[in-house]
């Protein structure tokens, strides 16, 4: 793999040196200090879902999320399946839409039979994308 | 460039394991993978600092090519401080399971916090793995 990152102007760790806690009787090692270069914005406007942290589900192909910062919030929004996921940074708002669309899944394969067209529409886009784990 | 991103897998891949460690080695004969200094924390007297990285994931369910691409974000700021990209990767069996080694350069750290390595094949998301750096004096013994 090659690494496309800011490396050439960090210095590099001197040799030896740790952050571990060092043995007892022995100075504490320091890390270096340096400059930070920021290479870009992590929030994208899109991105796309390719795991649900539910271990009872696997996804078959991955579902496009639109990312929006609203006050202090990241908001990660599904559309084709109508679900949002709210959380303070963006990991957050991910792994709360993945456990909100994992309680969909579930909740939607219990109430089967008794589904509004549009949520028969959203079931049918599930089954698609999602497969329950044996 | 075009043909080959549209050559590109849309086979979620499963993640099997992602963690950060000091550094790893691969051998030679056998492809087996050692790592070494597994942490998820680091501690510093001062901050802004460097830390030397490697990241290890391992996959499974993958067919077709790939490229993957890890980003290490500052969290509490959103703030992508760098990224990695792999080259195509082909794997042609979804049963085999699959790891790599990434060694970064020193990396970033501005500030205490946490800061986290995405994961993603083909532009899907598909996990992280956290470090937190702390300061020396404000970590009770």
């Amino acid at each position: 793999m090659s690494v496309v990152s800011s490396d050439v102007l960090i210095e590099p760790l001197d040799e030896g040196k740790s952050e571990d806690e060092p043995l007892e009787g022995l100075p504490p090692f320091e890390l270096p200090t340096a400059q930070t270069w920021i290479i870009g914005p992590a929030l994208p406007e899109t991105m796309l879902l390719g795991a649900l942290r539910d271990p009872r589900l696997r996804l078959l192909a991955p579902l496009t999320i639109s990312l929006e910062r609203e006050n202090d919030d990241i908001v990660a929004y599904c559309e084709e399946l109508e679900e949002f996921g709210f959380g303070t940074h963006l990991t957050e708002a991910i792994e709360d839409l993945q456990v909100t669309i994992a309680e969909l899944y579930f909740t939607l394969k219990e109430e089967n039979d008794r589904l509004s067209s549009n949520l028969i529409r959203i079931w049918d886009s599930l089954r698609q994308k999602i497969k329950e784990v044996s | 460039m075009a043909s080959e991103e549209q050559d590109l897998s849309r086979v979620v891949p499963f993640l099997l394991a992602i963690l950060v460690c000091d550094t790893g080695a691969v051998e030679p004969s056998s492809r087996k993978k050692t790592l070494v200094g597994i942490f998820d924390r680091v501690l510093a007297d001062k901050f802004a600092t460097t830390r030397p990285c490697t990241l290890y994931f391992k996959i499974t369910d993958a067919q077709g090519k790939y490229k993957f691409k890890v980003e290490y974000v500052q969290v509490s700021t959103g703030t992508k401080l760098a990224e990695a990209v792999s080259n195509v990767v082909v794997i042609d069996d979804r049963l085999k399971v699959r790891d790599f080694i990434l060694s970064f350069p020193p990396l970033s750290i501005p500030d205490a916090g946490q800061y986290e390595f995405r994961l993603y094949a083909n532009d899907m998301y598909l996990g992280r793995a956290t470090i937190t750096a702390e300061k020396r004096s404000e970590v009770k013994a």
